[in-house]
């Protein structure tokens, strides 16, 4: 894990509440990243963390279209400024 | 999960008359509050449903029964069909808002006479006796939003305050919503500080159940809990990305 944990889990969790559970599982379908759906804590996940966001990024929009994408946006660009992280573009306007 | 094809009682004499679209991410909440002889809609002006809602308020009781249609707000979800729910309900039916809500309702070429409430101390006494106290929550997310606690039954009818994004809607909140309310919040309402004044406002009312416009109902140690977050939730204009160019 990377830098990026923390965004990633925050995103999880948010999608868990708009997109619920089933399609969040579907979310992380073939990504190497291992999320407890029942504590809502993120376990592990490898790769470039700015890129696995991205991903998420797109198949959210797939799935919720802006609505879902824009109830994570606000709580990840302060996150993200507050970790001095730079947010994949999907997020980042 | 409950039957929701009928008029759900959510309290002694308070039903949700809404509408589920499971493709939907956003779905909105009329509900109405029946008082003996007497009956008040909420926000039930959602034209896209007004055939689901009718349906079920008439399997509730006879609209004319209807004397007042609290609108919390302004906005198309709540009032785009108020001048169909006219037809329906009492004669002289009146419109409950703020007065600055009022001017605009106006607008959707409603008849009825407007009650409104910063005029009348915040609150509406019905035939019963029963009162209606209404709160004042300018700029969540209008000038003129108000909620309305039934002391009652202690629903608060809390307009888009509360409310959530979901596309795993349920009538009662789940094991997850208080993201799915915080996703609605964060774009939504005007600032932190303007939030956070108008929830402790709210709080001091002894609130046994929140019923939002959008989202799902909240009941027992959730209505604390969602006091708490929305406290603290960081939101508004500051945090919506615009373009440096614009």
């Amino acid at each position: 894990m990377d830098a990026y944990r923390e965004l990633i889990e925050l995103l999880l969790k948010r999608e868990l509440g708009i997109l619920g559970r089933e399609r969040t599982e579907k979310l992380i379908e073939g990504l190497d990243i291992k999320f407890d759906f029942d504590t809502q804590t993120l376990i592990n996940y490898t790769g470039d963390g700015k890129a696995l966001l991205e991903v998420l990024g797109h198949r959210i929009q797939q799935v919720g279209g802006e609505i879902a994408l824009m109830g994570a946006k606000i709580s990840l660009i302060l996150r993200a400024w507050k970790l001095k992280l730079e947010l994949p573009p999907i997020f980042a306007s | 999960m409950e039957e929701i094809t009928k008029p759900v009682e959510i309290a002694p004499g308070v039903y949700w008359i809404g509408f589920y679209d499971p493709e939907a991410g956003f779905h909105c909440n009329p509900y109405l509050l029946v008082d003996k002889d007497e009956a008040v809609l909420f926000d039930a002006g959602t034209k896209p449903h007004l055939s689901h809602i009718v349906r079920k308020i008439l399997d509730v009781i006879n609209p004319q029964k209807i004397t007042y249609i609290v609108l919390h707000h302004q906005d198309p979800d709540l009032c785009a069909a108020v001048p169909d729910l006219e037809l329906i309900c009492n004669p002289q039916v009146k419109l409950v808002c703020a007065w600055r809500a009022g001017v605009l309702i106006a607008y959707y070429g409603t008849k009825s006479e407007f009650y409104y409430v910063d005029r009348n101390n915040y609150k509406l006494t019905l035939q019963s006796g029963r009162t209606l106290r209404f709160i004042p929550t300018p700029f969540c997310h209008a000038p003129g939003s108000i909620v309305t606690f039934d002391e009652q039954t202690g629903v608060l009818f809390s307009s888009d305050l509360f409310g959530a994004f979901s596309y795993d809607w349920s009538l009662y909140a789940g094991p997850y919503y208080m993201e799915a309310m915080k996703a609605f919040h964060e774009p939504y309402m005007a600032s932190h500080e303007i939030l956070k004044r108008n929830i402790e406002r709210i709080e001091k009312y002894p609130v046994r159940m929140i019923a939002p416009q959008h989202g799902s109902i909240l009941k027992d140690d959730k209505v604390q809990e969602a006091f708490e977050v929305l406290k603290n939730l960081e939101c508004g204009d500051v945090f919506i990305p615009i373009p440096e160019e614009v």
